[in-house]
């Protein structure tokens, strides 16, 4: 694939990437953008290749994930040397919207990041279950398990019972 | 609920959420033009670091790469050898010792010329 080609795709699914960034980064908007930015560079310079084993997406949604996991790292990193380190959680759902966005949003807060991930990029971003593995780099088996106890989980927090 | 209608009232809700990330993003090329200009100081800045652990790797692989010092030749080792003396060989010289470096003479105690008549 050509660097213009690169962009290209890049560009047509920029949208969809940056949905994705957020959900990667707990819904904090400026750290969602540093991540898509510092995956664009990767992706530009050549350290993230496609080697077309899957889609652009797949591919792209994994650099994604894998930059959010490392600013992730770095950050508490940073926060262990300056004494400052705590565990950060999702974004309070501030935005404004329907109750019921909010009321997902705050659903989901609640779920492992994993499970989160998995329910995301199925029902958010329309990809099947294997779609979803190959990005989160897990085996179909653990991204199936993590889409049945996520869904009955959701399900449950949103219906008002006790997961 | 059945589970279908849990899972299409899901997919509606996570569709929600997604249009209204998407309506929120960034305009592209921004992104891009920001990631750009982030990747050009990265590049020179990785110069110095990368130098500076390339010395590094120079300098230890000489330090460890150095043929060893020449060993001495094992005649002049073995001369080396024989000529040392061990410093306390000098308890070891007692008064007398010199009557161990040389044998006996013993005096024969019954005559030669009787031994002989015997014998006739």
């Amino acid at each position: 694939m050509t660097p213009a080609e690169t962009e290209v795709e890049l560009e047509r699914l920029h949208e969809a990437g940056f949905a994705w960034a957020l959900a990667c980064c707990g819904r904090r908007r400026e750290e969602a953008e540093d991540v898509l930015q510092a995956s664009y560079v990767k992706i530009l310079e050549g350290k993230a290749r496609f080697a077309g084993y899957s889609s652009f997406k797949t591919f792209l949604f994994g650099v994604i994930r894998r930059t959010a996991s490392e600013e992730r790292r770095k950050s508490a990193l940073r926060g262990l040397f300056l004494g400052t380190w705590t565990r950060r959680d999702e974004a309070p759902a501030s935005e404004a919207g329907p109750a019921e966005r909010l009321a997902l949003q705050a659903a989901l807060s609640r779920l492992p990041r994993r499970q989160r991930q998995v329910l995301d990029l199925v029902f958010s971003m329309g990809m099947t279950v294997q779609e979803a593995a190959e990005t989160l780099a897990l085996s179909v088996g653990s991204a199936r398990v993590h889409y049945d106890r996520a869904k009955r989980r959701l399900a449950g927090i949103l219906g008002g019972d006790r997961a | 609920m059945s589970g279908k209608d849990a899972d299409q009232k899901l997919a509606r809700l996570f569709k929600e959420q997604r249009r209204a990330d998407e309506a929120s993003a960034p305009p592209f090329r921004e992104l891009l033009a920001r990631a750009r200009a982030r990747s050009a100081p990265q590049r020179r800045q990785i110069r110095w670091p990368a130098l500076a652990a390339a010395a590094i790797a120079i300098v230890a692989a000489v330090l460890l790469l150095r043929p060893p010092p020449p060993e001495p030749s094992r005649a002049v080792a073995a001369a080396t050898l024989a000529a040392w003396k061990a410093p306390t060989d000098v308890f070891l010289q007692t008064p007398g010792v010199e009557l161990l470096d040389r044998l006996p003479v013993l005096v024969s105690s019954v005559p030669q010329a009787t031994l002989a008549v015997s014998h006739r």
